[in-house]
């Protein structure tokens, strides 16, 4: 008998299928022309979600290693470190928030030059010298030719 | 026909049609020099920068990009032997071999010159059928309709690779579930919208896309860190011998030419499967199969001829019927409708003359990008040493505000920091973004033609196939379920033989 495959792969097949599980009690608390479509679609993804977790856990995945398919990386990335994923959106997250708090035109330079400075242990002149010219860009493409307001933050809004 | 032609030539011969145009092709050059970026994720930027601009401006800007990206990539692919963009890879076999034996300047020739006459090749097959499509369109009912959207992701998603078909359905069906979300037109609530006014519009098509592309591949090189890329350029020579070498080899470029547009027409197949099958079967054909992959110049011609004439195939999907068939053309209808013009069979019946710009912008890039990359070279190669770090925040912001540019609102900056966190997820987990972004587009489409069909036959599911070209329809379908599984049996039979 087949080991069962507890890989990134299958874990992400199985989160994938907790998400159609999810969508599909979703979608019974629809009812007539509202919930036909999603119904008829959450059965089938829940059909094609145990086919793919079972593929996943027992390694019987359709192999496609033609040169195509490795260029255009259906089997995914490789392995990387947890906590720099993690980071990575983080910095994201922050950066979302920072816009909340103090909009755009301060938060962009704040966030170009955090990252590059903290994340990318870059010098302090270059990492300056791209927060002022990726704000001078946003300001000169959106502001001064799109005519656009930008959002100024809870605190500058 | 002809008024239509001539009105787009006004257009695109103006000062700031051409002008857009270099615009357009310089940022297809860079964007697709650079490793991870590509078209997609250029269109996917350039989307709310378009919003002050004509529908015919942004069109043009837009077929700049989508004609230069390829050769960008392919310059990169010679020279350090990194594909810029997915469909470059074919041409690194033989391209960086002949970079190291010093013939860097007759590869990049020679990608220049088969980009272009591809191209205009591919150009020349949607214009001749762009008036069949046309009639084809007509024939269509909301049935046809339905079984067309449901061809487009099934073809998509069988075509991101065998490993992938199951997978590719599943977030086909994520697309459609996000494009119900919000106001449901049919039964007149609200779907998934969680008590979010927000999401009573819906998931928008333009954050979306800007954060599935732009801010995932961010986030996936931000990951990766160091350089974009990692080795250093190699000198370039004797342009001119590699621009003759093409005309030489006439048959690999029109064999290469044909099979991209064919392959380009497919939704979903692009321009990866359209160069890798041209540099095949030009190995296939040669009297010298094993001079491929050591330098040989055919090798350089057969994928990047393939490339760029798959840029006119994969329009006539998407021109004729509003099926995009790439993630490009994807984004391409998000440009349309964000000026106004409603993707689908209507399209080429009312804006012909804004179809024609578009149609003259994608054959004026092929010609000017091929003679800026040519100059801009040097220029390419070093934008591919850039630290990412420089890069990554730099694009975020520019992505982040191009997102609330469009309506002026925050949750649209959050949709698209949303979508880049599950966009790179499914790139690290091998999850195709493609037919979610094909099913998100098309789930509109899909719904309400399967609910009018429905009605029309009062509740008779017999419809879907009462017509023939409903049969047809399905058959296609049928077939693009079963090719991946028919494509490994065929494979295990072949390995089963070479075995005995």
């Amino acid at each position: 008998m087949n080991r069962l495959i507890l890989n990134r792969q299958s874990v992400s097949s199985l989160v994938v299928l907790a998400g159609v599980v999810v969508m599909l009690a979703w979608s019974f608390t629809y009812t007539g022309r509202q919930a036909a479509f999603p119904l008829i679609v959450c059965w089938l993804m829940l059909g094609l979600g145990i086919i793919d977790v079972i593929q996943h856990m027992l390694g019987k995945g359709i192999e496609d290693d033609t040169d195509a398919a490795k260029a255009m990386h259906t089997h995914g990335e490789g392995a990387a470190p947890i906590v720099k994923q993690v980071m990575t959106i983080v910095w994201l997250a922050g950066f979302i928030g920072l816009i909340y708090l103090v909009g755009f035109l301060a938060a962009i330079p704040l966030y170009v030059f955090a990252f590059m400075m903290l994340a990318g242990r870059m010098g302090l002149m270059r990492s300056a010298l791209t927060a002022v010219f990726t704000t001078a860009f946003v300001y000169l493409m959106f502001i001064q030719l799109l005519a656009l307001r930008l959002d100024g933050g809870l605190l500058f809004g | 026909m002809l008024d239509s032609l001539l009105t787009a030539m006004g257009i695109l011969f103006t000062f700031s049609g051409v002008i857009y145009l270099i615009l357009g092709v310089l940022i297809g050059l860079v964007f697709g020099a650079i490793p991870g970026l590509g078209g997609t994720t250029a269109i996917a930027l350039l989307l709310p920068l378009t919003f002050g601009l004509e529908p015919w401006e942004a069109i043009t800007m837009i077929g700049g990009v989508m004609g230069a990206t390829t050769f960008g990539g392919s310059i990169t692919a010679i020279l350090l032997n990194t594909p810029g963009v997915a469909p470059n890879a074919a041409t690194c076999f033989d391209g960086y071999p002949m970079a190291r034996q010093g013939k860097a300047g007759i590869a990049i020739g020679a990608a220049a010159a088969a980009s272009t006459l591809g191209g205009i090749i591919g150009v020349v097959v949607l214009v001749i059928t762009l008036p069949i499509a046309r009639n084809v369109v007509l024939m269509f009912g909301p049935p046809e309709f339905f079984l067309l959207a449901l061809l487009g992701l099934t073809a998509i998603a069988a075509s991101t690779g065998g490993d992938t078909l199951v997978r590719g359905l599943i977030t086909a069906g994520f697309g459609l579930l996000m494009s119900f979300v919000g106001y449901d037109d049919v039964s007149g609530g609200t779907r998934f919208t969680m008590g979010i006014d927000y999401l009573w519009d819906g998931v928008q098509l333009v954050p979306a896309l800007i954060g599935l592309f732009a801010i995932a591949e961010m986030l996936n090189l931000s990951v990766k860190g160091g350089k974009v890329a990692n080795v250093e350029a190699l000198p370039i020579n004797g342009v001119g011998e590699g621009i003759l070498s093409v005309l030489r080899n006439y048959p690999t470029l029109l064999r290469g030419s044909v099979i991209g547009t064919i392959v380009g027409a497919i939704p979903g197949v692009g321009g990866t499967v359209a160069a890798f099958l041209a540099y095949s079967v030009a190995r296939q054909v040669s009297k010298e199969p094993e001079s491929f992959g050591k330098g040989n110049v055919i090798g350089v011609i057969a994928p990047e001829s393939a490339n760029n004439a798959k840029d006119g195939g994969s329009l006539i999907p998407t021109l004729a019927f509003g099926i995009p068939g790439s993630a490009e053309m994807a984004i391409f209808l998000g440009v349309l409708v964000l000026h106004g013009l409603t993707p689908g069979p209507m399209l080429l019946l009312r804006h012909e003359a804004t179809i024609f710009s578009l149609i003259l912008a994608l054959l004026a890039s092929c010609i000017v990008a091929s003679l800026i990359g040519i100059a801009m070279t040097r220029f390419l190669t070093r934008i591919t040493l850039v630290n990412v770090y420089i890069l990554v925040p730099a694009v975020i912001s520019v992505a982040l505000v191009g997102a609330y540019a469009l309506h002026a609102s925050l949750g649209d900056v959050v949709m698209a920091a949303l979508f880049g966190v599950i966009g790179y997820f499914m790139i690290r987990f091998g999850w195709p973004r493609i037919s979610l972004v094909i099913a998100l587009v098309l789930g509109g489409l899909a719904e309400r033609s399967y609910h009018q069909a429905m009605t029309i036959s009062k509740g008779d599911p017999t419809v879907f196939l009462s017509r023939t070209v409903s049969v047809v329809l399905v058959i296609l379908i049928l077939a693009a379920l079963i090719a991946p599984y028919a494509k490994t049996i065929l494979s295990w039979t072949r390995r089963g033989a070479t075995a005995r």
